[in-house]
């Protein structure tokens, strides 16, 4: 169980996170949800240690030090990984680092996007860049994948792809806490919706929830954001007056 | 250990091909310059080794490989636009001031690489020359007086001269702390120029007359007082700028 405890964050005369609760049960499928700023990547480096914050982060009730942090792996738009080194070098540095690699869940994967063993990184487009952050983060042998945006630049039928992919291969213990915009393609993969908001948590739902309720995703997001739906018809309707 | 060997490798395996590839760039630029100096010299002409040497711009060539070798070794874990590597290595069992230590060792490993490279490089196209010349432009000690009389070939093997040794050892050791000291400075958001003004002043003052115990010296306390503070940086606790 990752709890999150009262969790603060401020930047030099900015608050990023306000008193975050939040609690990721083992096997979850988490689409944390925001606009941009909202605070989804601070978050997520605070759970990993990245940044000092204030507040309790635990881990089955231990802190997150370099003894449980193999625990959590990580995918980033941002690319983690060291462009010079090889796919295989970069499997041997994980192998020897994280005992629980998935080399089944590797091979299968690299595999799957076709991607080239023996080329540095730094040669890959970007969307093969994304591919081989994910796999590295899905293989690290984690409880918890924590992804920012990890699919930003790659086309569309490779996301939907990957997450009937990653559906299929996660087992019951892996956790995801997935940051990204794209809530339509995420909808039927996840099975809770965290929304984040100015550094608050503006909405937690599971999914089976919604769809008892016979509510979208997005329907709820625009509720919880209390969407203006009349928005761009009264932009459009004033700037034509101005003509 | 295992761990720790992992991450030692990380810089092997991003530097060993490039400065591979500037070792054989040099030998092969230093032979070929070396080669026409060689033939252009005239028959009757008493042409010394190390004139020669001066001559054909090999420590030209060696101060540019110089550089290059620092420049790739400072940017082992640097982050480029669209890398974040700090982001494996928080998330690694080995604490990152013990990685930037194992990625100097590789430094000053590379460091004494090319100092043999280049020596050995010399050493060959010494061989050159006394195959090329006349027998009567050379003896047995040609080689012994040319490592003395020539400064950049007395601070490449400083025979007799300790000071010079340990000065060299100095600045290896100097260099490999403040290049991987570069690197870790810009992932928390300052500059590290240090292994710039190293690397410049090794390449003003590398070559030296024999005899310059008080150059030695002072260069041996400001390379030795630069690595100090850059140890004492990659121990300070340092917050990633966001």
């Amino acid at each position: 169980m990752l709890e999150i405890r009262n969790l603060s964050k401020s930047y030099i005369g900015k608050t990023a996170l306000t008193q975050i609760d939040l609690t990721l049960a083992p096997g979850e499928i988490i689409g944390l949800f925001g606009e941009n700023g909202a605070g989804k990547s601070t978050l997520m480096k605070c759970i990993l240690g990245f940044l000092q914050y204030q507040g309790k982060i635990t881990l089955d009730g231990e802190a997150i030090t370099r003894k449980n942090i193999a625990r959590l792996s990580f995918a980033t738009s941002e690319h983690s990984f060291f462009p010079n080194l090889t796919t295989s070098a970069h499997k041997e540095f994980y192998e020897m680092h994280f005992p629980y690699f998935r080399e089944k869940r590797y091979r299968g994967l690299m595999e799957f996007f076709n991607l080239p063993e023996h080329k540095p990184l730094k040669s890959f487009s970007t969307g093969q860049k994304n591919q081989f952050e994910v796999i590295l983060a899905l293989c690290q042998g984690a409880d918890y994948i924590l992804m920012d945006e990890p699919f930003a630049g790659n086309d569309i039928f490779n996301r939907e792809d990957f997450y009937k992919v990653l559906s299929g291969i996660l087992e019951p213990e892996e956790t995801v806490l997935l940051s990204t915009h794209l809530l339509e393609e995420v909808e039927a993969f996840i099975s809770r919706a965290v929304l984040i908001r100015h550094g608050q948590i503006a909405g937690d739902v599971f999914m089976t929830d919604l769809e008892d309720e016979g509510k979208t995703l997005v329907g709820y997001v625009k509720e919880t954001y209390q969407y203006k739906a009349d928005r761009v018809s009264r932009a459009l309707s004033d700037l034509t007056d101005e003509e | 250990m295992s761990h720790y060997v992992s991450v030692f490798l990380v810089a092997v395996r991003s530097t060993i091909y490039k400065i591979t590839g500037v070792f054989l760039l040099m030998a092969a630029a230093e032979g070929v310059l070396f080669w026409m100096q060689l033939q252009r010299a005239g028959e009757n002409k008493v042409v010394l080794l190390e004139e020669l040497i001066q001559s054909s711009g090999i420590p030209l060539v060696s101060g540019g490989a110089f550089l290059l070798v620092c420049g790739i070794l400072s940017l082992v874990g640097y982050e480029f636009s669209g890398s974040r590597v700090r982001y494996t290595i928080q998330r690694l069992s080995v604490r990152e001031e013990a990685i930037v230590l194992l990625w100097g060792v590789n430094s000053m490993l590379a460091l004494c690489m090319f100092w043999a490279a280049q020596l050995a490089v010399v050493l060959l196209l010494s061989k050159l020359y006394i195959d090329d010349m006349e027998p009567i432009f050379f003896n047995s000690q040609t080689l012994f007086l040319a490592f003395h009389r020539s400064s950049f070939l007395h601070s490449l093997l400083p025979l007799e001269e300790t000071s010079r040794l340990l000065r060299n050892v100095a600045l290896i050791f100097s260099l490999g702390i403040t290049a991987a000291c570069f690197a870790q400075k810009q992932r928390r958001g300052e500059r590290g120029v240090a292994v710039a003004l190293l690397a410049a002043l090794t390449i003003v003052f590398f070559p030296a007359d024999l005899g310059h115990l008080g150059s030695d010296l002072t260069i041996m306390v400001i390379a030795l007082t630069t690595a100090a503070f850059s140890l004492y940086s990659i121990f300070r606790v340092g917050l990633y700028k966001e």
